[in-house]
């Protein structure tokens, strides 16, 4: 019984969203006509539908329009500050020239500080020994 | 289906003008497709003031997206997909602020629903009553019945089979049946 209830409340809601066969719309205007309560539970949903639809309802408030243009206007704004990916790989490379060249000028100017290889006179004025030194390099 | 005001001409011409950054285009297509949005978004998140914030990031996320928009959809169903992932990354949001919390939206429904002057109006009382529904039988009333999107339409937006899209219009229905009923006699 319980079964043949659910199935007939299912007819009845699947009625109101697509046609249903010749045999089911049958058992289900029998039982329509059988049960009150099923009429009755009919016209309640008929009247939540109706209620439901009148979507009109819904709407943000005024000049909800200008408020979604401002906050475009905003990014878009932002967007055109960010520079490109190219630009922006760019000046990574620059920064990460000058941050070689300095580290590389501490280094240099560590080793001839602390270092024994070459002393600072030697690197700058350059003395006779320097080119002597040099002379005897591998390269030359 | 609400928001279909235009025919498909008008429709990519308007793409087009808000393409080329046309700001009256995008402006229209704010009005044509609002109540729609608003629909969708109050529907599933209640009449609550995050709605209006989620609406407007909806419009924003689609202008973002109008390079990557092709037409195969009208503008109104993307919208409402765009609606939909926003509003229940909002319920996400709050359902892990509410564990957190340990206090959550069904008192708030609670005290809203006792007052008169709030039961007497309409999309209150429709919000409140689906915000007592499960998310998943939720979304189907409000693309079904708040956006007026047939049930083929509904199942393809939400990616379910047509079965699944019915069983779940009934169920809602059922439940919705017996929040709403008694409050809509107290409607004016």
């Amino acid at each position: 019984m319980i079964i043949k209830k659910k199935s007939i409340r299912t007819l009845l809601y699947r009625s109101f969203e697509e046609k249903l066969k010749p045999k089911e719309e049958a058992r289900l205007r029998r039982a329509l006509a059988d049960s009150p309560e099923l009429r009755a539970e009919k016209e309640e949903i008929l009247r939540l539908r109706h209620f439901l639809e009148e979507r009109d309802k819904f709407s943000f408030s005024p000049h909800f329009d200008e408020k979604v243009l401002t906050k475009w206007r905003q990014e878009k704004e932002c967007l055109e500050k960010t520079p490109s990916f190219e630009e922006q790989l760019s000046s990574i490379f620059v920064k990460l020239a000058y941050i070689g060249t300095a580290v590389a000028v501490v280094l240099v100017i560590i080793n001839v500080i602390l270092g024994d290889v070459l002393s600072s006179e030697e690197i700058f004025f350059a003395s006779d020994s320097l080119y002597e030194t040099l002379l005897h390099l591998p390269f030359f | 289906m609400a928001g279909r005001t235009i025919d498909l001409e008008q429709e990519k011409e308007l793409l087009h003008r808000a393409r080329e950054g046309d700001e009256e285009a995008f402006r229209k297509i704010v009005n044509l497709h609002q109540r729609q949005v608003a629909a969708t978004v109050m529907g599933m998140l209640g009449n609550c003031p995050e709605a209006e914030d989620v609406g407007q990031e909806v419009f924003i996320q689609f202008f973002r997206s109008l390079d990557r928009f092709r037409g195969e959809s009208r503008i109104a169903t993307y919208l409402t997909r765009i609606a939909l992932n926003l509003a229940v990354n909002e319920l996400r949001r709050r359902k892990k602020e509410k564990q957190l919390l340990a206090a959550g939206a069904e008192g708030w429904l609670k005290a809203s629903t006792d007052s008169r002057e709030e039961a007497n109006d309409a999309r209150r009382l429709i919000a409140q009553a689906l915000q007592q529904l499960e998310p998943r039988f939720r979304e189907v009333i409000v693309l079904r019945f708040l956006n007026g999107y047939s049930t083929e339409e509904t199942a393809r937006i939400l990616k379910l089979p047509l079965g699944t899209v019915l069983s779940r219009l009934s169920r809602a229905q059922m439940k919705l049946r017996e929040i709403l009923l008694p409050l809509m006699g107290q409607e004016k």
